[in-house]
């Protein structure tokens, strides 16, 4: 049994067989076609378009009618399936006496040239849409059955473009692991909206897995296991079982409070990154957004987008989440996605360089778009903004202050916006922990993040195999700086969020309510489940414990301390999922 | 047949949605060219190509601001004309 990990976007068990697409180039012969039977190659080669079009279609009507993004990438796919150029040239070569799959490739050798010399990424990637068409049309003339077969199987690909996943039958594919992607992908969204568990960026699926494989996908903790042992597939059923469970349950708990048994009140709120999750996010229970990330409509394109279209995007937000309120972090990236934009120096360790916030006051043209846009869209509904990786009082002033001369020039510009618009500090690194008192008295809020925060106070490079073991939540120098937070904002009367995995991870909620975080924020798919279990909880013991566990020496002690307190509890809890 | 003979009209247009000409509008005006009596082609400079390929529409690249030429012939001419302009210059 193997294991590999990846980012899980799409929350769902799966336990099946691996179809593994490999990525190919498209391989056809060349065949001389007789003069008299031209005419019959251009009607075979008009045929398989149609056969695409009509699978294009069909996938596009399995897309719900509120994901109208998605519906549109179809859209825009069945067009060029039934484009007059695609169908005109390829028809000119099988005039000239060759068969419809050669006519196309020779088609699609010439756009891959026009394309290819496309100065912006946006086009030239429109090349793998047409790549991807082209292929399925190949398939249609050879009389393949689409992707995913007859067979109920786990789809296993390098990337899956518009077009792979339109050749996809929902009902049986089990689930998505792909080696490339992001929570934002093509993958990830049309998984979602299918409801089908997927797990992109699983780095070395296509070598590990060979086509079929029996393969167990978690997409909601992006764990996948290659022939996987009998206990491992009785593990999965139960995750299943649990899964299907709280689906089951969903509305009845999307409403309930997140209050433990005596009383203390924690507010679930969700993560994302694109528009078209809210829906996902209200269906869970989500009360609000408390991290909207930004970077999607900047890595999107290789220029750097305009106010008008960040403003949209936030607006559309601020509108769907009202009366919730969305906290949106400012851009997150570092210098290098923009090094051609912006002429930026090549950094040797960009962790602990020119990222964030440093950028964002560096760049200071960049950061007062983003601004703008963002203090627009505070007029449509409840938004705080946050600075990521704030590392001082004076950072973080300056970030403000010019918050606050933006809000001046809009409104002598007559644009409205939020004059009190809450505005945080993210703690992320160790000397904003240091500082958090006086940081307290600066800001409306705070909010943890912890991937970054664990990183930077452990020194882990979590994507460092070398010493990614390392990397532990649990380590009671990251329970002490979470301690310490959240003392010196409540002193301050200042509420404290957590973003980050740590707040979506069921064994971490009891240390989590103990330490008196006021708002824990997550993937939207994780929130029942938390809720149900703050709500088995105490918060007196949980306060206990945390506070014995502060005194602790190593992250072990910390793990043996928990599970013995919670250990039965989490258990019972976890059955009560499965078979209530 | 007289007041119906082939037209051929010009004008130049400025990209104007956030994403350039981008896969959506080129559908867009595929689709909405698909029904008319005209030829239209779109582009800059030698490189002039048929509107109603989306293919051909997006190897023209076109981003915020760009200006193209737009030339419609055939006796739809003007109604091809001012579809292609109103939803090259619309915004998103």
């Amino acid at each position: 049994m193997k294991t590999l990990r990846g980012l899980g976007v799409s929350a769902g068990v799966a336990v099946g067989p691996a179809h593994v697409i490999f990525p190919g180039h498209i391989k056809v012969t060349r065949t001389r076609i007789p003069p008299e039977e031209i005419e019959e190659e251009i009607r075979r080669l008009r045929q398989a378009m149609e056969t695409t079009a009509r699978n294009i279609r069909r996938a596009q009507e399995r897309i719900p009618e509120n994901l109208g993004e998605v519906r549109a990438i179809f859209e825009a796919q069945r067009f060029l399936v039934e484009d007059p150029s695609l169908v005109a040239e390829a028809s000119e070569i099988i005039r000239q006496g060759f068969n419809a799959e050669w006519a196309l490739l020779k088609v699609l050798r010439r756009y891959q040239k026009i394309f290819s010399e496309l100065p912006d990424a946006y086009f030239r990637e429109r090349f793998r849409d047409l790549e991807g068409l082209v292929e399925m049309i190949i398939g249609a003339l050879r009389g393949e059955k689409p992707l995913g077969g007859p067979e109920r199987a786990i789809i296993v690909a390098r990337d899956l473009s518009p077009a792979d996943t339109i050749n996809l039958r929902p009902e049986n594919t089990l689930a998505f692991v792909t080696e490339a992607g992001s929570r934002t992908s093509h993958t990830a969204i049309v998984a979602r909206s299918l409801g089908i568990p997927a797990v992109v960026a699983a780095k070395g699926a296509l070598e590990e897995i060979s086509p079929g494989d029996l393969l167990a996908v978690d997409g909601t903790t992006g764990e996948i296991f290659v022939n996987p042992d009998p206990e491992t597939i009785r593990e999965f059923e139960q995750r299943e079982r649990r899964f299907r469970k709280l689906q089951s349950r969903l509305h009845q708990v999307a409403d309930l409070p997140a209050v433990t048994r005596d009383g203390h009140r924690v507010v679930l709120r969700a993560n994302l990154d694109l528009p078209e999750e809210i829906p996902y996010a209200r269906e869970y229970g989500a009360e609000g957004v408390g991290l909207f990330r930004t970077e999607y409509l900047y890595v999107a394109r290789e220029d750097l987008p305009p106010e008008e279209l960040l403003f949209e995007t936030y607006r559309q937000v601020v509108e769907t989440v009202a009366p919730h309120p969305v906290t949106i972090r400012t851009l997150d990236l570092g210098g290098d996605k923009f090094a051609s934009v912006l002429n930026l120096p090549r950094e040797i360790n960009p962790a602990l360089g020119l990222r964030a916030i440093r950028l964002c006051l560096r760049e200071e043209s960049l950061f007062r778009t983003q601004l703008r846009a963002i203090l627009r869209a505070s007029a449509y509904g409840k938004v705080k903004i946050m600075f990521p990786m704030i590392s001082g009082v004076t950072e973080f002033l300056r970030a403000r202050n010019l918050v606050e001369e933006i809000k001046q020039e809009l409104a002598q510009e007559g644009h409205p916006f939020d004059p009190e618009i809450p505005v945080g500090a993210m703690i992320e690194v160790p000397s904003a922990v240091a500082m958090a008192d006086l940081l307290a008295k600066e800001a409306d809020f705070f909010s943890i993040g912890t991937n970054d925060l664990i990183q930077y106070t452990l020194a882990i490079d979590r994507g460092n195999q070398e010493v990614s073991e390392l990397y532990e939540p649990l380590h009671p120098a990251v329970l002490r700086f979470i301690w310490t937070t959240v003392e010196a904002a409540h002193r301050a009367g200042i509420p404290v969020a957590m973003c980050g995995e740590m707040a979506g991870e069921l064994l971490y909620i009891p240390v989590l309510v103990g330490l008196n975080l006021d708002e824990l924020s997550m993937t939207p798919q994780s929130i029942p489940e938390v809720k149900l279990f703050i709500r088995e909880l105490s918060y007196r013991q949980c306060r206990q414990v945390v506070e014995k566990l502060l005194r602790l020496t190593c992250q072990d002690e910390v793990r043996e301390a928990l599970a013995e307190v919670f250990g039965p509890q989490l258990k019972r809890f976890s059955k009560s999922l499965w078979f209530e | 047949m007289e007041g119906k003979e082939p037209k051929r009209i010009e004008a130049e247009i400025e990209i104007r949605g956030a994403l350039g000409l981008h896969a959506r509008p080129a559908a867009r005006l595929a689709k909405a060219l698909r029904g008319l009596r005209a030829q239209v082609r779109l582009g800059h400079g030698e490189r002039m190509v048929d509107a109603g390929s989306i293919l051909d529409v997006l190897t023209l690249g076109a981003r915020t601001g760009t200006r193209l030429r737009l030339i419609a012939e055939g006796e739809e001419a003007e109604e091809a004309l001012e579809t292609a302009r109103r939803i090259l210059e619309a915004g998103l």
